[in-house]
């Protein structure tokens, strides 16, 4: 056991936390405790603000995105007609070249080869995409090819049936002679074939072929600044006839254009994507700030919202804890007031008034200064000042003030300070106390104890100063029994004054009226005055006390008579417990700036149920060898709270059948100099 | 150093007056001297010089503190060493006496066989602070 263990000092335990033995949960399961608690609190109306702001937003975002869809569908367009107007415009110059040569082949009568074939060479030269010229006879088979070199195989070919059927019959020619020339594709090659018929002298001389590339023909076009981002394609017939891919990266197919460009009367499908990374240098960044700032916006006013709820229910709230301040206030039977750091007075309650005898507005107009005893002031004063400084938040203090009739008023004063949100002192809730009858009460107790203590102690003088004496030297003369009665007598007679100097000790602690007069010490010198005065009790036990050499360089603080008192009640206990012709043993050792002075005995020791309460008042072992041994029961509380008032500790280690060590420590005091702050308990001096 | 030859002391108690001086007397070649209030105590002291006077503190008429004053006002007794006896050993009481100048407080009930002891021990303590 130590005696560092104050139950006292365990920290107060909330009663909702533990009642039952367990923590009480609320009735409800956690989620319907969640919904009821947002149903009832200040989210509901940011919550609508939010959803209402947010959807705004979004419609203006999809908005934004609409109108800009709308910008790049246009811009498609434009691009996707400005492609098929260049299509149908170098189709249609082709063809008319080729209806050119058929009108000349109509009105030469026919054209030598020799002539076709500079004419041809020189429109091959000139005109990219025509791969090859043909001359196919009325019997639609190839007669002449141009160029001739790799096309050997060509000539004497028979035309496809089709191309011939899908020639015009000759009848059919335009007026002036001049036939449409018509197309044929030629599958898998990218390759069309234009055919012009030929006549000559009103009969039919075959057909002008040809041979058109239009990859090339449209590589051309793609290399164009119009088409660089797009991707073309042209099909007929469910054919694709031409495709300009992307350089790089993917199409934006739902932005794809379509249109039809009308070549020689037959429709060609022209399909026209824009590549998405031209899609999005056409896309802005408004509508996605807009939403940015939209949703910031809607969360801004929802916090607005929540702080100006929870402001005005704050407002609310601090009106009703005002007025429920102010009614408890006014209906307080103890004074209260509320009072500046200066000590002016803010408020007051009626029951203040009536305590000091004074109209609301006249203490209104005054301070506490001027309403304390003076005797008062500066303990009042110092509070004030550790409070401020932060020391603490309240002070209790014992004063006196004057009633407005001059007589003194004693109170007990409880100021707590209130701060601002920042720290700074406000103003103290000053509660004043009438404690006048409680004071008559102590001073009554008092002069009672006074009044008793000196009637009980003077009979007992002579009583003690007569058995002592007769007991002592004038025994000699008296019979064997007298003396033994005497003894009794005497003996019972040192009882009585120890347990009226104890109870008057326990009246003094308890009334914080043991004074201490704290002096540096040699710890030697003091422990040799505790074991003088015990010298005599211990011879009449038949015990010798053992005092080992101290340091006497141990300095200690402490109220010398004081802590004589202490060392002797611990004496006079190992004397009483130990048996006749035994020793008790007193040392010190120092450690870490500590002393522990050891009272060291051979009795019984002390039993495990006791232990605990050892320091109790009125506390015995055992009630029949306490009053065999003499004892009061408060020796050791007394030795308690006046070791713990000089900053000490006291404590015990026993072991029953085998003896008991008492033990005392003080912090010690360096040599010959000031006393410094008291060092921390060492477990090391507990532990041995 | 000079030896204590003769003491008075001062009490209303007659009982404790005879005990007192039964139990000085135990120390060899002490001699005690009764008074049993304090004007009593004034005259003795005048008339005998005493080594030292004990002074009971609550007594009818001069108390204790004002018979100090008296003897200390007094030429030729105001060196003369005074302590109290005294059954009244509240703390604000015994700062007050010895504010008043007194050279020791012993508390009654005192232990009858030390007394002798205590007080020789108080007249060789006052001896040795003395300037020689």
């Amino acid at each position: 056991m130590s005696s560092r263990g104050n139950p006292s000092s365990t920290p107060p335990v909330p009663e909702s936390a533990t009642a039952g033995g367990a923590p009480v949960l609320p009735p409800e399961g956690t989620l319907l405790t969640l919904l009821r608690r947002v149903a009832g609190s200040d989210y509901w109306l940011p919550l609508f603000v939010f959803i209402g702001v947010a959807a705004a937003t979004a419609t203006l975002y999809q908005a934004l995105r609409e109108r800009e869809r709308a910008v790049i569908t246009m811009v498609v367009a434009e691009r996707s007609a400005k492609i098929r107007e260049f299509i149908g415009s170098k189709t249609a110059n082709t063809l008319q070249l080729l209806s050119r040569m058929g009108q000349r082949w109509d009105a030469a009568g026919g054209t030598p080869y020799e002539q076709w074939r500079a004419d041809t060479s020189h429109h091959l030269n000139q005109l990219a995409g025509i791969k090859a010229f043909e001359w196919v006879d009325a019997s639609y088979h190839v007669r002449w090819t141009e160029p001739s070199a790799g096309n050997e195989q060509s000539v004497g070919r028979a035309v496809h049936p089709d191309a011939a059927q899908a020639a015009p019959p000759h009848n059919t020619a335009a007026p002036g002679g001049t036939d449409t020339p018509f197309l044929d594709f030629t599958p898998g090659n990218g390759t069309i074939i234009a055919y012009c018929p030929l006549s000559k002298h009103g009969h039919s001389d075959g057909l002008l072929a040809a041979v058109l590339s239009l990859d090339e023909l449209f590589a051309r076009i793609a290399r164009r600044e119009m088409a660089q981002d797009f991707e073309v394609v042209i099909s007929a017939r469910e054919q694709t006839l031409f495709r300009h891919p992307l350089p790089a990266g993917a199409a934006v197919a739902s932005l794809a254009d379509h249109g039809v460009v009308e070549v020689n009367n037959k429709a060609w499908r022209v399909t026209v994507t824009p590549a998405a990374e031209f899609v999005a240098s056409l896309q802005t960044l408004l509508p996605e700030v807009a939403l940015g700032l939209g949703v910031l916006i809607a969360l801004l006013l929802a916090a607005l919202c929540r702080a100006e709820l929870i402001a005005r229910r704050h407002v609310g709230a601090l009106a009703t804890s005002e007025e429920t301040f102010r009614s408890a206030m006014d209906s307080a039977s103890i004074g209260m007031a509320l009072v500046r750091p200066d000590g002016g007075f803010m408020r007051v309650n009626p029951a203040l008034c009536a305590l000091l005898g004074y109209q609301a507005q006249e203490l209104l107009g005054t301070d506490l200064q001027s309403l304390t005893h003076p005797e008062d002031l500066e303990r009042d004063r110092q509070c004030v000042q550790r409070t401020l400084a932060g020391e603490s938040g309240r002070y209790r203090l014992e004063k006196r003030y004057f009633h407005s009739s001059g007589r003194t008023i004693w109170t007990l004063l409880s100021a707590s300070l209130v701060r601002d949100s920042g720290g700074r002192p406000r103003y103290f809730v000053a509660q004043i106390q009438d404690i006048g009858e409680q004071k008559e009460v102590e001073r009554l107790k008092s002069e009672f104890v006074s009044v008793v203590s000196h009637e009980l102690r003077t009979p007992l003088t002579s009583v003690r100063g007569a058995l002592g004496l007769m007991a002592g030297p004038l025994a000699v003369d008296l019979p064997h029994k007298f003396r033994e009665l005497l003894a009794i007598a005497h003996s019972n007679c040192e009882r009585l004054i120890l347990l009226i100097n104890d109870i008057l000790d326990i009246d003094k602690v308890a009334a914080g009226k043991m004074r201490f007069n704290m002096q540096e010490a040699r710890l030697a010198d003091i422990t040799r005055r505790a074991v003088e005065a015990i010298q005599t009790y211990a011879h009449r036990y038949q015990v010798g006390i053992e005092l080992a050499p101290l340091d006497p360089q141990l300095r200690v603080t402490v109220d010398e008579d004081r802590f004589v008192q202490v060392v002797t009640n611990l004496l006079s206990n190992a004397v009483k417990f130990s048996p006749r012709g035994a020793r008790v043993r007193v040392d010190a050792r120092a450690a870490d700036g500590w002393v522990r002075l050891r009272v060291v005995d051979r009795g019984a020791g002390i039993p495990q149920e006791f232990r605990a309460r050892i320091f109790e008042k009125f506390s015995q072992a055992d009630s029949s060898s306490g009053r065999r041994a003499g004892g009061t029961g408060l020796g050791l509380h007394i030795s308690r709270q006046i070791i713990e008032h000089m900053q000490g500790r006291i404590g015990f280690e026993t072991q029953v059948g085998r003896g008991t060590t008492f033990w005392v420590e003080l912090a010690l005091l360096p040599a010959r100099a000031a006393a410094p702050p008291l060092p921390q308990p060492r477990s090391a001096l507990t532990g041995s | 150093m000079r030896t204590l030859h003769t003491v008075l002391y001062v009490d209303d108690e007659p009982d404790i007056r005879h005990i007192v001086k039964l139990c000085l007397e135990l120390s060899p070649g002490l001699s005690v001297e009764l008074a049993a209030s304090g004007a009593e105590a004034l005259d003795s002291a005048r008339r005998l010089r005493p080594d030292l006077i004990l002074l009971d503190v609550m007594m009818p008429g001069l108390d204790g503190a004002a018979t100090l004053e008296r003897l200390r006002a007094d030429p030729g007794l105001e060196r003369v060493p005074i302590a109290f006896v005294t059954a009244k050993a509240m703390p604000a009481e015994l700062a007050r006496l010895r504010a008043l100048g007194a050279a020791d407080i012993i508390a009654k009930p005192f232990d009858p066989l030390t007394l002798a002891t205590q007080v020789t021990a108080l007249w060789e303590r006052l001896a040795a602070e003395q300037p020689a």
